[in-house]
């Protein structure tokens, strides 16, 4: 073999193996070869390397149901694409055809999923979050008895300084005293442990960090309560009292944290929690009770108003013991 | 006209408007040839019949999108080389993820590339030293991927010039000169063995 790279000085010989080349170019080229005995080297090292990749050639026998396995697998593949005749389209257009019976099934189904389906997940997910925030109602009644229990019959009431707000913003000077501040004590003394209760899952509100509680008086945010209680600024209802009247419910359309939002129109408006279709209650029985109705207190008393209050500056609480007023 | 002596562009549009025996043509004509391409590119039968069942899977999928004014063959040639390509490179990702691994077992400091190292000088050991046939092959499988493909494409499976190029998607040029630097390669693996036979790595499967 030669040591000589077989393409540095004559590359055109390598079309006698891998080029086209007229027989005339290829009688020209074997001439050269003849007389040129640097060439005839060349030649000779070229051939000896092509004698070694030749004995591959019949290397590749493919095997014999080759093409009987291509169409067995074409045959399942899923999509089959057509292109229309070129003249009935215009050029490039390209159809995927599918049998018209597949198209009517689809579209059916895109149909049944969006008219049906779509308002049935929904509705389903909502009774689920109904449910839910049933549940943490009833338990934060029973957290309310144990407190009754525990606190000389009383309802959690972290007291109120005549000259505070429960309104945020409403003076500037004033010290603000959410509402929400007096059922604290049922996760800060353990009558609820899970703090996830006081949210509603139909919320984007978030439960309290645990290890955050023993270390507070109060909830750290407005989010961390998705229930309003009722406002405890005034005459306060006792354990006892008339077992029907709503004490925690769904959040109060009405005020925002505190702020007084509209009172013209909203007074009829359901909580903002499920979707404006009505609210869940607890009243002092224990009981929950699902009404789409605000008017829904002792002798049909609106939950989110005080009775004969038409402008609030957080100061306001209720004159009897029976008037509704649930607010965070 | 039958179905045979009709071109492939013939071919490719009647199976576009759903002739499938068009089809079947289509992998009468070439199965064969890109069989015999993908086997020596990727050293193992198995593999190479299950690229070409790929290839044409992609040609049943894509046809629509095929420009019916070019030619056919290279079409297949580049989508059976990209499938080719990926496939390898797969694989020596793979290898490359799990070679290293220890490969379990009592001796744990054994990793599993020592084993096949260890197995594979066994194996050399035993074959037949005076098989050139299975020296070429270890030889083209150990050249570079780029080299190693311009080879079988343009003398395994003798296509043209212009052919090669629009496969791999170089100018013409490039692809003589590419062939010279493949076959100069090869041949200088060759005279290489020829001076020391054992330094033929039968083991370089790509």
């Amino acid at each position: 073999m030669s040591e000589r790279d077989p393409s540095e000085s004559a590359p055109e010989l390598l079309d006698l193996y891998l080029g086209p080349i007229s027989d005339s170019q290829r009688a020209e080229l074997k001439a050269r070869v003849a007389g040129d005995p640097a060439l005839a080297r060349e030649a000779e090292a070229l051939a000896s390397v092509f004698s070694a990749l030749g004995m591959l050639r019949d290397d590749a026998a493919p095997p014999a149901d080759l093409e009987a396995g291509i169409r067995a697998r074409v045959r399942t593949a899923p999509l089959r694409l057509v292109r229309a005749a070129d003249s009935e389209l215009p050029s490039g257009m390209v159809v995927r055809v599918r049998s018209l019976r597949d198209v009517l099934a689809v579209a059916a189904m895109i149909v049944l999923f969006v008219g049906i389906g779509v308002p049935s997940v929904l509705r389903m997910r909502e009774r689920g979050q109904r449910a839910g925030c049933s549940a943490n109602l009833a338990q934060l009644g029973q957290g309310l008895a144990a407190y009754a229990a525990q606190f000389n019959d009383s309802l959690p009431f972290v007291g109120w300084n005549p000259t505070a707000t429960w309104q945020a913003g409403a003076a500037p000077a004033a010290r603000v005293v959410p509402n929400r501040r007096h059922v604290y004590p049922l996760l800060r003394e353990g009558l609820v442990r899970d703090p996830s209760r006081f949210v509603c899952p139909s919320r984007w509100d978030a439960p309290m960090a645990i290890t955050d509680i023993r270390a507070r008086h109060d909830f750290a945010e407005s989010r961390n309560v998705s229930y309003g209680y009722q406002n405890m600024a005034g005459v306060r209802p006792s354990p006892r009292s008339d077992p029907a009247q709503p004490i925690m419910s769904d959040d109060n359309p009405l005020f925002d944290d505190g702020r007084f939002l509209t009172l013209r129109s909203g007074a009829a408006a359901n909580s903002r929690a499920h979707g404006g279709a009505g609210q869940n209650i607890l009243t002092l029985g224990g009981r929950v009770i699902w009404s789409t109705t605000p008017d829904c207190g002792v002798g049909g008393d609106n939950i989110w108003t005080l009775s004969g209050v038409r402008e609030y500056h957080g100061t306001e609480g209720p004159r009897s013991a029976t008037d509704s007023h649930l607010i965070k | 006209m039958a179905v045979h002596e009709r071109g492939d562009r013939e071919l490719l549009r009647a199976y576009l408007q759903g002739d499938a025996a068009s089809f079947d043509a289509l992998v009468d004509r070439y199965a064969r040839d890109l069989y015999g391409f993908l086997y020596r590119f990727v050293g193992d039968a198995a593999l190479a019949e299950d690229l070409v069942q790929e290839t044409f899977l992609q040609i049943h999928v894509a046809a629509d999108s095929f420009d019916l004014a070019r030619p056919l063959k290279p079409w297949l040639y580049t989508i059976a080389a990209n499938k080719a390509r990926d496939l390898l490179r797969s694989r020596v990702r793979r290898q490359e993820r799990s070679l290293d691994a220890p490969g379990g077992g009592r001796d744990s400091e054994l990793s599993l590339a020592d084993a096949v190292e260890a197995a594979v000088d066994d194996l050399e050991q035993r074959s037949d030293a005076n098989d050139d046939k299975q020296r070429v092959r270890a030889l083209i499988a150990r050249m570079p991927e780029h080299l190693r493909m311009i080879l079988i494409l343009g003398y395994y499976q003798q296509l043209p010039y212009a052919d090669i190029a629009e496969i791999l998607g170089i100018p013409v040029g490039t692809v003589k000169s590419r062939l010279h630097s493949a076959v100069t390669h090869f041949g200088n693996l060759w005279r290489s063995v020829a001076r020391d036979p054992q330094s033929a790595d039968a083991s370089g499967s790509p």
